[in-house]
């Protein structure tokens, strides 16, 4: 069973994205924030990471650009999500490290292709 | 999949705008709203289906429950921010687009977000739920809702990022990009009006609404016009309050509110006598068009759309005040005419018996009505003149009146009709205007009563009046005639021949004629006086009235 790391500091959208994903099968670790994303990145080694881009404490950006440029984490997948719609945003994203990059409202058929994928 | 396409196939799902219609902020705020309203209606709906445990605890309702309030507080969330969004500009401020473009891109999505999410999640678990389709058709509303949110906020965002120079208020020659909300009181079209709420109507309103964001911004707004503001939070506190308070002069009522909603409260001011006239107006979205003609329907004088321009709310309510006040010097001023109306009516049934006085009203000039039978009593105070001399008129008139005053009442009690007093004597008839079977006896009866009441008033006033009773029964003739001074008189030989029967009797006794004596006898002890002359008739037979027969 994969394990995914998901990084998102709205409530809401943590309860609901990991629900949907359990129902699926995978095996969901969560952390709220940029800073305890890179931390359980590191101790728990996931198998992919869905990472929010506004995050508070580290930016998703930031916790992104990070674990790319530590050998233990640079091989992990990271789909970074963003609730902007806006051009630009993806650059940022993969121009940071991104392995592949969604957009809120999540599609779950459209980011579970993009979740087999990367695994 | 590109970004690009993402946009033009939500768009094209949900056609937010026809091409060739100029949006204004306005319509944004009017679409999201009407979209934050269905989801609020289908998520409530969805909880009542849900409810109602059906074949004992159900682990994917229950779930399913929580979820849905989930959505509710994330579409709270979203009204909140819409309402500071859109809240009107205060004078002479203009939109911050800055503010309103990053507030949008930053806050707006996520409550969406949710409600998308969640209502995709409660699609799967309806899976697993015994089929119930409506439940289904509710969240997919919901979802559809969402996403149409979506296509919104994206469009706003295009469109709040125009790059174009925002106008200042006072640059603003004629509504343009930004009608309403900008269309505040420096519009010179509006100059006029500024003299008009310079003299505001003043008066207490009461606010209705469930969502205290609502509530909060409205009175904020008409307090600053100078209106006293009182709220209520559900339909059952504002009519609490309406019972409570007694100056509230006009009801802003919201229609969708949970337990009592604006159609009840409506239908209870409406019911309610007091209450009926209290102007309403009704809180609406464009989207319900259809019910605020209901309501109009049911009685409520107009309706403020919302987001309420700041202009029209004032006028609205400054013309709804205003009618409201003139209704209400109309109405004392009915009033104070009933009130009169009523005074003269009671001192003409003062003076005319109700039957005659209702006839009269009718237009009847003269009435003169024969009766085959009545009797008619006079009463006269023995020796008044001689009395006249030994006190001051005034104590005379007030010992007279205590008398008259104690007949009055007998003749009331026994539903007798007094005719006049003549000087010291008093004249009343039983059977005339309105029927009585036993009018000689009733008057007979009235006649002892009268006797005792004297020899009451006598020991209670230390004097020593005496009265003579006289006594007939006979056809008479009833009626008003004359021009003025109406009095409601009766003529005939009965007339004369009972007065004779007082004037021609002794004091303290009560003389009765032939006929009287005749109706009476079987129940009231009389005795024979003989035949004596009466003046004018001729010989005629009395009895002196003793009292009633105790086993008659």
């Amino acid at each position: 069973m994969a394990k995914i790391l998901l990084v998102e500091d709205n409530e809401m959208n943590r309860d609901m994205l990991s629900r949907r994903l359990k129902r699926k099968g995978y095996d969901i670790i969560m952390a709220v924030d940029g800073g305890q994303g890179v931390e359980m990145a590191h101790s728990e080694q996931p198998d992919l990471i869905l990472m929010d881009m506004s995050l508070p404490v580290k930016d998703g950006w930031t916790a992104t650009k990070e674990l790319k440029a530590d050998d233990a984490t640079r091989s992990i997948p990271v789909i970074a999500l963003t609730a902007h719609a806006m051009a630009g945003d993806r650059e940022q994203a993969l121009e940071a490290g991104c392995d592949d990059y969604d957009t809120k409202p999540i599609e779950l058929p459209r980011l579970l292709g993009k979740i087999e994928t990367l695994l | 999949m590109s970004d690009t396409h993402r946009f033009s196939k939500m768009q094209e799902q949900t056609p937010v705008f026809s091409a060739n219609k100029q949006v204004t902020a306005q319509d944004f705020e009017t679409q999201l709203r009407i979209s934050v309203r269905t989801i609020l209606i289908h998520a409530h709906t969805l909880l009542e289906l849900l409810s109602p445990p059906q074949q004992g605890a159900d682990a994917t309702r229950t779930a399913m429950i929580a979820d849905v309030g989930k959505i509710q507080s994330a579409i709270e969330q979203m009204r909140l921010l819409l309402d500071e969004l859109f809240s009107p500009p205060a004078e002479g401020q203009t939109i911050d687009f800055s503010y309103f473009s990053a507030t949008v891109r930053h806050d707006l999505r996520t409550p969406i977000n949710a409600v998308v999410g969640y209502s995709e999640m409660l699609l799967e678990d309806c899976e697993d739920l015994v089929a119930n389709q409506t439940i289904k058709g509710n969240i997919e509303n919901i979802l559809n809702a969402g996403h149409h949110l979506l296509g919104l906020v994206d469009a706003l965002l295009q469109f709040t990022q125009v790059d174009k120079p925002v106008p200042k208020l006072e640059e603003l020659e004629q509504p343009s990009l930004l009608d309403s909300n900008i269309l505040s009181l420096h519009h010179p079209k509006l100059e006029k009006y500024k003299a008009r709420v310079a003299q505001d109507e003043t008066g207490h309103i009461l606010i209705v609404d469930d969502k205290s964001s609502n509530r909060d911004l409205l009175s904020r707004q008409l307090g600053r016009y100078g209106y006293q503001v009182s709220q209520a939070d559900s339909g059952k506190q504002a009519l609490k309050l309406l019972a409570e308070l007694d100056d509230i002069e006009l009801v802003l009522l919201d229609l969708i509110m949970p337990d009592m909603n604006g159609y009840d409260v409506l239908e209870r001011l409406k019911a309610d006598e007091k209450l009926a006239r209290l102007p309403v107006l009704i809180i609406s979205a464009l989207d319900e068009i259809d019910s605020v003609v209901r309501c109009i329907e049911m009685g409520a004088q107009d309706y403020l759309q919302k987001p309420f321009n700041p202009v029209i709310l004032r006028a609205k309510i400054n013309a709804y005040l205003e009618q409201k006040h003139l209704r209400d010097r109309e109405q004392a001023f009915i009033e104070q005419l009933k009130q009169e109306q009523e005074k003269s009516e009671q001192l003409l049934l003062n003076i005319l018996p109700q039957a005659i006085a209702e006839r009269l009203k009718q237009g009847e000039n003269t009435i003169a009505d024969s009766f085959n039978e009545a009797t008619v009593l006079f009463a006269d105070i023995v020796g008044f003149t001689s009395l006249s001399s030994q006190i001051s008129p005034v104590d005379l008139v007030k010992q007279l009146n205590e008398i008259f005053h104690a007949f009055d009442i007998l003749a009331e009690l026994y539903g007798l009709e007094k005719i006049k007093t003549i000087g010291d004597a008093y004249m009343l008839v039983g059977g005339v205007p309105t029927e009585l079977p036993n009018h000689a006896l009733v008057v007979a009866e009235m006649s002892i009563d009268m006797l005792d009441a004297i020899s009451r008033l006598n020991s209670q006033n230390h004097t020593d009046y005496q009265i003579r009773v006289g006594i007939h029964t006979g056809p008479v003739v009833a009626g008003i005639i004359g021009k003025y001074k109406f009095n409601y008189d009766l003529w005939g030989d009965t007339v004369n021949i009972a007065s004779r029967m007082e004037s021609q009797g002794r004091a303290d006794m009560i003389q009765v004629s032939q006929s009287t004596y005749q109706a009476i006898e079987k129940r009231f002890q009389c005795e024979s006086r003989g035949l004596i002359d009466i003046k004018g008739k001729g010989k005629m037979h009395t009895y002196w009235l003793k009292h009633a027969k105790l086993f008659a």
